[in-house]
């Protein structure tokens, strides 16, 4: 990027609200560290202590699928970007990875059900998910999008890009406000 | 509040495009330049760029963000900061933006242009001098600061200013061979 | 006199200054926020230090990393060694230790060795 441009990305940063980006792949240590940054960031703020660990546990939630899809992913495939963002009022947590078409299916029917759900049919959904889902059923990608839906305030986000062949790109938003009133 | 996922193509796309692996905005306060080195150390970690490579990109980081970090101490726009890497097959380039007073433009352009028609020897000379000569109180740091980035990176410094009414955007592009 | 022993972290070094076992060290990495703060004692224990020293030794850097800021603070210590030495008559070597991989720092003690007329032994690893 010329050095022109920095002012203009940092414009775009801005105007989406973000503070943080990380693009490429993730280790476990990699994870460890991108947590950190973030939770030493939460520190500075005046942030209270529940709503930073639904912020946390949101991000772990959301690095931890990120690692999964990684896993079973080709080679070309694997760098996945994970963005935080900030307002008066919220906090978001950003995850865009690849993912192969033929698992879109499954991934939209877990979100639109969790998205057609209250806070109660939330906690009766992650309690039925618990008892149902085996350890292997990749932990139940399901189960980690429920933790994350009871934990964010909004509805989650997401949208599949296509990006060639039967390769598309997955995004996915979470919102979690930083008053906790609106949520427990 | 609803939001909209078309920015994050758009900003993963940037993303990729310059090969940033992470760009961060905000406040740049020491345990933000802590967080940010862990994070860099980690990311450099598994990269097969030679030690020597990695140390001059922690180097210039540092010396970047502390001399951000140091001007915010007294700067009204402290949160306005953006830094950011870029990595390509062993090769980094290190971005710095922020906002400064008007006042401190021509002093910094002049002291960047200086450094940038110097050869290699008159910039070690240079290092040398403000080392002995330099005290911490006066400012020492950026002066100092901005010849070890000259010095470790090898390469010319790439600035811009961008003046905003009352306030200047500058902006650094610091390129670290792979050698 | 007293040691002063520090443990290092992320951004400080670990310092030992011991005259009774005759180890004098700072190693690590050193990018803290203030760094005349953070080396005050340091000198303090050196000007002390200074007023009686050893007669012989060596005085060990094995750093890591440090920022320019330190940098300034490094050659006040050496310049007050290299004061030791000639007021005392102090025999001192300084022991400069780098990664051999890492032409920065090995210059970053050259550069240092020209400013000061102590001897500098230099160590790759």
């Amino acid at each position: 990027m010329e050095v022109t441009s920095i002012r203009q990305f940092h414009q775009l940063m801005e105007s989406n609200k973000l503070i943080m980006l990380y693009e490429g792949e993730f280790t476990q240590e990699i994870t460890k560290g991108v947590l950190a940054m973030t939770e030493r960031n939460l520190d500075k703020d005046s942030v209270e202590a529940g709503i930073k660990k639904k912020i946390y546990n949101v991000m772990v939630e959301v690095l931890q699928n990120i690692c999964k899809h990684q896993a079973s992913s080709s080679d070309d495939a694997k760098t996945a970007v994970f963005m935080i963002g900030e307002d008066e009022e919220h906090f978001f947590v950003i995850s865009g990875n690849t993912i192969q078409q033929n698992k879109i299916a499954a991934i939209e029917e877990k979100l639109n059900l969790i998205n057609s759900k209250d806070k109660d049919g939330l906690k009766l959904l992650f309690r039925d998910l618990r008892l149902s889902a085996t350890i292997s059923e990749a932990g139940g990608a399901g189960l980690g999008f429920v933790d994350i839906a009871r934990k964010s305030e909004s509805k989650l986000k997401f949208q599949f890009d296509l990006i060639k062949d039967d390769l598309y790109y997955f995004i996915f938003l979470s919102t979690i406000s930083k008053h906790t009133s609106e949520n427990n | 509040m609803e939001k909209e996922l078309g920015f994050v193509t758009e900003i993963s796309g940037k993303m990729r495009e310059h090969n940033f692996v992470f760009s961060y905005r905000g406040k740049i306060s020491q345990e933000t330049i802590k967080a940010l080195l862990n994070l860099t150390e980690k990311k450099l970690s598994t990269e097969v760029a030679e030690i020597a490579v990695k140390k001059k990109v922690f180097n210039v980081m540092v010396e970047c963000l502390q001399n951000i970090s140091k001007h915010n101490t007294k700067n009204k726009h402290a949160n306005e900061s953006i830094f950011m890497i870029g990595s390509y097959e062993g090769k980094y380039v290190v971005y710095s933006g922020n906002v400064i007073e008007n006042e401190k433009v021509q002093a910094l352009k002049n002291k960047l242009q200086a450094i940038n028609v110097m050869s290699k020897e008159e910039i070690s000379e240079l290092h040398k001098r403000l080392l002995v000569e330099g005290s911490l109180n006066e400012g020492i740091g950026a002066s100092l600061g901005i010849v070890d980035i000259a010095k470790k990176s090898g390469n010319k410094l790439d600035f811009s200013f961008v003046e905003e009414n009352d306030k200047t955007y500058f902006a650094l592009k610091t390129f670290i061979n792979n050698n | 006199m007293e040691t002063y022993k520090i443990n290092g972290t992320e951004d400080t070094p670990s310092i030992i200054l011991d005259k009774t076992t005759n180890t004098f060290e700072i190693s690590g990495r050193s990018l803290p926020e203030d760094v005349v703060t953070f080396y005050k004692p340091t000198i303090d224990w050196l000007e002390a230090f200074g007023n009686a020293p050893n007669n012989n030794f060596s005085f060990d850097f094995k750093l890591e990393y440090f920022n320019t800021a330190s940098s300034k603070i490094i050659l006040d210590i050496l310049m007050k060694l290299d004061e030791v030495a000639e007021n005392k008559g102090a025999s001192i070597t300084i022991n400069w230790h780098y990664d051999k991989n890492d032409d920065d720092m090995q210059e970053a003690g050259e550069e240092y060795a020209e400013l000061v007329s102590l001897p500098f032994t230099f160590k790759a690893q």
